[in-house]
């Protein structure tokens, strides 16, 4: 399997780098187990883009699941910035991803209860960020995704498009190292969806973080730096193929 | 096509019911308890009320043993002549004489019966399903003659308690003196409760134990219609002649407010129990709604549909009712002694106390718990009969149903409260009325709380909410979100706080009322009684010692009895007192001096209880069996009492000698002259009634007031059980509530976890939402509560016993429910907020 090219030389922090071993992960029990990740393999680094392909149920949302610490591997490692997350305790595990990742869920998941404003902020508050600073930054984040004057509307009352791109701020608004995005224009016209990427591919390269993208368009793999696929549970890299 | 479709689907959806059930033990587990609990306290108090009631007639008809009609004499009893020339002049032959007392065994207090043997297989013999004593009773005389000793007769199961065997000597208690018998003979009587707790003894024997020769109480008479009347007329004055089945109904009917009032209670935990019934079916709907949507669109019709989530209610009803059913007929073998004893200090002497399982009580329960789960569960079905297929239930749905209804039910609810307001106003009504009418305010009053738990929410959000974090935002508004489930938790919460809010007020409302009635009433320091009333006399050498003494400043003297009325034997107390006989602050009202009124025009002072049952007033009279034949006396004033709810009349001492023959005095009080150290005094006057401590007991004034207060405490504590099992139901549903409530939001955590947010922070995020629901709950209680205080005091108190009771602002009540309401709602959060925070983000971000 062959490594991207040189991260972009980070100017002030060291560089986030994640790598996966020999992954595997399995559901089920005793015998109707069924392997879903099977010894995969991985290496990206911030600055990256990479876009994962493959068929419905071959895995890519558990891999997200693995790449952002919300679920834990069979066997295998998954190394952060050189570390084995599995030798983390639930706290550390809780604060990597509080600190590091940002998610964008294929169906959104936006918190009912709170206002466009509020999800967005909710992430910066967990980060410790308060008071004016906080107002300031969800702001920032909500005039970049063009929904300033939404931003005291409660998700039941925005479309599906201004959803998305509240679900999107909310990934980015901490600055995380690590984006991953599962289907992230799944939801939406052709259109909005470029507009969507777009946006995403301008403030992950802004933070220099590490995109993670799950996706059956080509377009969106078209924009994405490395193009992989997963099959019978491992992963494959798609050199050349659009690289245009 | 159509019909072999929707079959099929039927039997799919059944089989989805099970497979709900078994996924969700929980939710079903909690919902039947809450049915086993609330069918339980129906029973048990049922079967307590059942049992006390048969108790009391049992009670009574083993006095009167099967007679049809009785002899009473006045308070010395009937000479035994009278007997004798009845039987022999007059011809009764089925007539026999009986002498009661109490006595002790062993420390228990047992009845002493004295009976004519050969007269009482006479009279038995005319009504053979009395207590088919004869056989054992034949054989007490010879078995005396032999052995020259008093001998008595038991129950099997009477001696069997007392662990005696036949032949054996034991020793009876008779007023402190100690007299020795042998058991002649055990029987085994044909209702065992019967004949519980009664010594048999012929009828000289009890005269001799009772020391009370030549004397009957009264005489049991087997009569035909015609021969009623002669008899009347052929009786000497002082005596009357009674229809014992009419006075035993009367007698009966005086404790029937009582048990109203338990079962009303219990009432209250199906209310309760039918707020859980509505969350939980809720629940199993919503948690099925893809696959009710599915058979929806199948072809499955809505009235199927409803009528499957119906029946699934109603086995778990049956399942867990039948559970109930059990619990409730153990808990009510308890609870049937606190009501025993209730009745036994209120009415009227038990000695019945056994436990007689009624299978109506039984029933009762369990179809009014099959009732509410139907009645309950149909809401729900309803609910999720009605959408459309596609749509069958989505959370959202439901909950923006209730908001759109929330006005109607406020408005609704207001409406019924105010109707049971307005009912309560009716100046004449019935004790049903006023429960009926009381259920009306409750129903309508948890309509109202969903609507008020928002607009509460929405104003804390409004002052406090920028203040808030967004986490403590987000418990803050989930519960107006989850408006169904939150609604109902808040409203069976805050429902239980104000039945132990309004309980709590009432008790302490009349426990202060009587705390400070003792105060105004206990005239003297010292407080002197016989032991017996009916037997014993404090001693004239005594009170002629102790009225001349300089340690005497005054001496109060009463004599306590029962006398015969037109409403049935009521209690009289004659007082000889140098200050007036009642103290003006214990007066309701009274004639223009009253005072000298009592003495010169014969009147007597009548109880609270006594006026508001019989619609006495003063100005209007009474008539009194006297020694000399019916007298009527006239009302002069009313005065409160506490200690009877049957009644008191109060009369001038001289005025009771004159129409009584009896020269007993029960009882006297004596006060301390002033500048006397009460500690002293008291040793003192003590130290010269040790001679006579066989007969009198005495007690200051203090010890008098802690006895009457633990008389009071014993009488409530049935209410206190009742008040804490209602509490338990509500607890019950709050926590499967918030159950259902946190499930719901197991994506939701699961996102949060997800995002960082650790599980302290996630357990203190849920507990925040179901303490604010506590609080919130606690609040709407206290106004509630003082609202049912109020109408149980003035309304309920009121037709059931007749007493006037001051309000009183029990704080110590308020807090206890407030510090119980957050504590519940934090306590049922537990569970739920635990789980939430042991959730796997990647499980819970799935369940979609
Ligand atoms: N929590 C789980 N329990 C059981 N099976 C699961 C679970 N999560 C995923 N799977 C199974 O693993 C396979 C991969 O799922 P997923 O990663 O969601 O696929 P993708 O996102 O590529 O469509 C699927 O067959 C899915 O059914
Ligand atoms: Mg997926």
């Amino acid at each position: 399997m062959t490594t991207a090219e040189d991260p972009q030389p980070s100017n002030t922090e060291p560089a986030f780098q994640i790598e996966l071993r020999r992954l595997e992960k399995s559901y089920g029990q005793g015998r109707v187990r069924r392997s879903v990740l099977n010894g995969l393999d991985f290496q990206a680094q911030a600055g990256q883009t990479v876009a994962l392909l493959g068929r419905s149920g071959s895995g890519k949302s558990t891999l997200l699941n693995l790449l952002a610490g919300i679920d834990q591997p069979d066997a295998g490692e998954v190394l952060v910035n050189g570390r084995h997350q599995s030798h983390l305790t639930d706290s550390e595990r809780t604060d990597f991803r509080r600190r590091q990742v940002g998610f964008i869920y294929q169906s959104f998941l936006l918190i009912p209860t709170l206002t466009a404003f509020e999800n967005i902020a909710l992430v910066l508050e967990l980060n410790d960020v308060r008071g004016g600073e906080l107002k300031r930054r969800t702001a920032t984040m909500l005039d970049d995704i063009g929904l300033s004057d939404r931003g005291g509307s409660y998700p039941d009352q925005l479309s599906g498009g201004e959803q998305q791109r509240i679900a999107i701020a909310r990934a980015l608004v901490h600055r995380p190292k690590l984006v991953l995005a599962d289907e992230p224009t799944g939801n939406l016209d052709e259109d909005s969806g470029r507009s969507m990427l777009a946006l995403m591919h301008s403030l992950v390269s802004q933070q220099h973080g590490l995109l993670v993208m799950v996706t059956h368009s080509l377009a969106v793999a078209r924009s994405a730096e490395r193009v992989l696929t997963l099959e019978q549970g491992k992963l494959f890299e798609r050199e050349g193929e659009f690289a245009w | 096509m159509t019909m072999p479709m929707s079959l099929k689907s039927v039997s799919l959806l059944h089989r989805s019911s099970w497979g709900y059930l078994r996924r969700h033990p929980w939710q079903t587990g909690l919902m039947g308890l809450g049915i086993a609990l609330a069918v339980a306290m129906v029973v048990a108090v049922d079967v307590a009320n059942a049992s006390a009631r048969r108790a009391f007639a049992l009670t009574l008809e083993s006095v009167t043993a099967g007679a049809s009609h009785q002899i009473l004499g006045g308070p010395s009893g009937i000479d035994e002549r009278i007997y004798t020339s009845l039987r022999t002049d007059l011809g009764f032959r089925s007539s026999a004489p009986v002498i009661r007392g109490r006595v002790r065994v062993q420390g228990r207090t047992l009845i002493l019966l004295g009976t004519d043997p050969f007269s009482e297989v006479a009279l038995n013999g005319v009504q053979p399903d009395s207590l088919a004593l004869a056989d054992a009773k034949v054989r007490i005389n010879p078995i005396r003659v032999l052995l020259q000793q008093p001998s008595v007769v038991l129950s099997q199961q009477t001696a069997q308690q007392l662990g005696l065997k036949s032949s054996e000597s034991f020793n009876l208690d008779i007023d402190g003196a100690i007299k020795s018998v042998v058991l002649a003979a055990t029987f085994e009587a044909d209702n065992a409760a019967a004949a519980e707790g009664l010594v048999f003894a012929d009828m000289s024997t009890a005269q001799w134990l009772l020391g009370r020769f030549g004397v009957i109480d009264s005489i049991d008479l087997h009569l035909q219609n015609d021969e009623v009347e002669p008899l009347r007329e052929w009786l000497p004055a002082g005596l009357t002649l009674i229809d014992t089945g009419n006075r035993q109904q009367r007698l009966m009917q005086m404790s029937a407010a009582f048990h109203h009032n338990l079962t009303a209670m219990s009432l209250l935990a199906l209310l309760v129990a039918a707020l859980l019934i509505v969350n939980t079916v809720t629940f199993s709907v919503l948690k099925r709604r893809t696959s009710l949507g599915i058979l929806r669109s199948l072809g499955v019709t809505r009235s199927e549909l409803i009528r499957l989530i119906c029946i699934e209610t109603l086995i778990v009803a049956v399942v867990f009712g039948v559970l109930g059913c059990a619990f409730g007929v153990a808990l009510g073998q308890v609870l049937v002694r606190f009501v025993s004893g209730t009745i036994s200090d209120l009415y009227f002497h038990l000695h019945v106390t056994a436990f007689l399982l009624d299978y109506r009580s039984i029933a009762k329960g369990f179809v009014l718990g099959l009732g509410t789960a139907f009645i309950s569960s149909l809401v729900p079905a309803w609910e999720a009969g009605k959408s459309l297929p596609v749509q069958v239930l989505q959370r959202s749905v439901v909950e923006s149903g209730w908001h759109r209804r929330l006005p109607w039910m406020l408005l609704f609810g207001a409406v019924l409260a105010a109707l049971g307001s307005a009912w309560l106003q009716w100046p004449s009504g019935s004790l049903w009325g006023g429960f009926a009418a009381l259920g009306l305010q409750v129903v309508g009053f948890c309509l109202c709380i969903p609507a008020l738990l928002m607009l509460l929410v929405k104003l804390i959000m409004a002052v406090f909410g920028y203040g808030f974090g967004i986490s403590t935002r987000m418990a803050v508004r989930g519960i107006a979100r989850g408006v169904s489930r939150s609604g109902l938790a808040v409203a069976a919460l805050a429902l239980a706080l104000s039945v132990t809010v309004g309980v709590g007020v009432m008790i302490g409302s009349f426990r202060q009322t009587v705390i400070h009635w003792l105060e105004q009433s206990l005239q003297g320091d010292m407080h002197i009684s016989v032991r017996n009333r009916n037997t014993q006399s404090v001693p004239a050498d005594l009170i002629d010692d102790l009225r001349h003494s300089a340690e005497v400043f005054q001496l109060r003297q009463i004599r306590r009895t029962l006398v015969e009325t037109q409403f049935g034997p009521l209690r009289l107390m004659a007082v000889a007192s140098p200050t007036p006989l009642v103290t003006p602050e214990l007066i309701m009202a009274s004639e223009a001096n009253w005072q000298t009124r009592l003495q010169e025009d014969e009147g007597v002072m009548i109880s609270e209880t006594l006026a508001y049952h019989r619609s006495l007033s003063s100005g209007d009279s009474i008539t009194l069996l006297t020694d000399v034949g019916e007298k009527t006396f006239s009302v002069l004033g009313v005065f409160y009492d506490y200690t009877s709810s049957r009644g008191l009349l109060l009369m001038d001492d001289q005025v009771y000698r004159q129409w009584w023959r009896d020269q007993r005095v029960t009882a006297i009080s004596l006060s301390r002259p002033p500048n006397v150290s009460a500690e002293l005094w008291h040793q003192r006057v003590a130290e010269r009634l040790v001679p006579y401590s066989e007969t009198l007991q005495w007690h200051s004034s203090e010890g008098i007031r802690t006895l009457s207060l633990a008389l009071f405490d014993r009488t409530f504590t049935i209410t206190q059980a009742l008040r804490l099992l209602v509490i338990v139901v509500a607890m019950v549903a709050i926590i499967s509530a918030l159950l259902a409530l946190q499930l719901e939001r197991q994506q939701q955590y699961a996102l949060l976890r997800a995002m960082g947010m650790k599980p302290g922070q996630l357990m203190a995020m849920v507990l925040t939402e179901t303490g604010l629901m506590g609080l919130v709950a606690a609040l709407l209680a206290m106004p509630m509560g003082v609202v049912m205080a109020d109408v149980l005091i003035d309304v309920i108190n009121r037709r059931s016993f007749g007493w006037s009771i001051q309000f009183y602002w029990a704080w110590e009540t308020f807090l206890q429910a407030f510090a119980l309401g957050i504590l519940s709602a934090l306590v049922a959060g537990l569970y739920p907020a635990w789980r939430a925070a042991r959730l796997q983000p990647a499980n819970g971000l799935r369940e979609q």
